[in-house]
């Protein structure tokens, strides 16, 4: 079992090997995690389970970092990987990490970072994906209509929704920060695993429609 | 003057601004980013450890563990690069590495639930891991062997990818001893504690040191002609 084997030409096998690149491993990875995360928030609601709420922000910390590290993904656009791009994720995962080794300390400041960069991320790339494009459009139409193709469009569909979601998210993470009461508490601790649950799916579904167009 | 010359020669200018360009971006892999990853968690971890050792912090050994845990997984889903040498990225490796994950996602999410099997298989990792790709970097004909032979940054790389293999055995060796004795070396008062606080640190610094390497060397020869040395 070496990277030199030539993979195997007898269709899907757990043995094959997965081509999978790099921004759709990250998916499958965050996807399965926020589905576990969505899980565990309802045992703790429903079953008692006591959860780490530090540990569980500094782990979606640091695996924003590595998203913003690797492939550059911050903010709802791949921007160049700059020497400033590779301070921030540097920075981010170590807060992730201290907040996952000493839990308490930065929690109060990781969870309205990741609703601000939830909220950022999805108001920018529904702004520069959807907005700008239909504007340009309108103003100066194609000579013949464009259609795509019906993958493409159920994945353009699907990175709107995940986006809308991202911004849902981003404010419920907010909601405890801005309204210090019960009318932010109840929303957030309703809201989170039902968001974070469909969050994760979105996510899965997004590397499956990947996966097909390769 | 060379404001003057760059005004004369527009081509001169582009080529001038590519190559800043090119010096402005960072041309860091998935591999050499997980590896300054692992660098920052263990020189935070070891830094920390000063404060818990007095009793100013308390900190959590299963969220510690199970990040650990955790990035040694997406080694393995994104790079196929398991804890023990590299393997080819097939799909039930890609299934090992997320179900890893998760074991180490839930001993962050839920502290004393996986306490045991979390450190156990963080000890595994690390004594087992360090021993055998310590073997690996001695023995094969592609690795130390070859590249002590070259004088320059090869030589270095030797040396690096040997002082974090080593490191990884004693951090292991460490980690038994917490889970043989119950994780009694990190409490305040014991006197080995500072001392592996500072072998933490030292451990996370080799990482750096490594991926200075593995980036020069990537660098000066092309892919096909080194071998690039993991950790895992």
């Amino acid at each position: 079992m070496t990277s030199e084997n030539p993979p195997s030409q007898a269709g899907f096998s757990l043995f094959t090997e997965a081509s999978l690149p790099l921004a759709d491993a990250f998916g499958l990875f965050q996807g399965a995690l926020l589905i576990l995360l969505g899980l565990l928030v309802y045992g703790v609601e429903f079953g008692g389970i006591p959860l780490n709420q530090s540990g569980q922000l500094g782990l979606l910390l640091v695996l924003t970092s590595l998203q913003v590290l690797a492939v550059g993904s911050f903010l709802g656009r791949q921007h160049r990987r700059s020497w400033w791009l590779v301070t921030i994720g540097i920075a981010f995962a170590g807060m992730g990490i201290v907040s996952c080794i000493v839990p308490g300390i930065l929690a109060d400041v990781i969870q309205p970072l990741l609703g601000l960069q939830n909220i950022i991320t999805g108001v920018l790339f529904l702004a520069l994906q959807l907005v700008v494009p239909s504007v340009h459009g309108t103003r100066s139409p194609p000579a013949e209509p464009v259609t795509l193709p019906p993958l493409m469009k159920r994945l353009g569909l699907t990175v709107t929704v995940l986006m809308i979601v991202s911004i849902v998210f981003g404010l419920n993470m907010l909601a405890p920060v801005l309204l210090p009461s019960l009318i932010g508490l109840v929303p957030f601790a309703l809201l989170f695993p039902v968001l974070v649950i469909i969050l994760g799916l979105l996510m899965l579904y997004l590397v499956y429609i990947n996966q097909k167009l390769q | 003057m060379n404001d003057e010359n760059t005004q004369r020669d527009p081509a001169g200018q582009q080529e001038q601004q590519a190559f800043v360009k090119q010096r402005a971006e960072v041309d860091l892999s998935i591999e050499e980013v997980l590896l300054l990853v692992f660098g920052v968690f263990f020189v935070l971890y070891g830094l920390l450890l000063f404060p818990v050792l007095t009793g100013a912090l308390r900190y959590s050994l299963d969220s510690a563990d199970g990040l650990f845990l955790v990035i040694v997984s997406l080694q393995v889903i994104t790079m196929g690069k398991t804890p023990f040498g590299d393997l080819r990225r097939s799909w039930i490796l890609v299934i090992v590495g997320i179900a890893s994950a998760m074991l180490g996602s839930l001993a962050i999410f839920i502290p004393g639930s996986l306490t045991v099997p979390v450190s156990i298989l963080t000890t595994v990792i690390l004594v087992v891991g360090g021993v055998s790709l310590l073997v690996q970097l001695f023995i094969s004909e592609e690795r130390a062997k070859t590249w002590m032979k070259v004088p320059g940054i090869l030589q270095h790389l030797t040396i690096a990818c040997g002082v974090v293999y080593v490191l990884e055995i004693l951090v292991g060796i460490f980690s038994l001893s917490g889970v043989v004795v119950g994780n009694r070396v990190l409490v305040p008062g014991n006197p080995a504690g500072p001392l592996v606080a500072v072998l933490l640190l030292i451990f996370g610094l080799s990482f750096f040191y490594l991926t200075w390497c593995i980036q020069k060397a990537t660098r000066l020869y092309r892919p096909e002609e080194t071998k690039n040395p993991t950790r895992e």
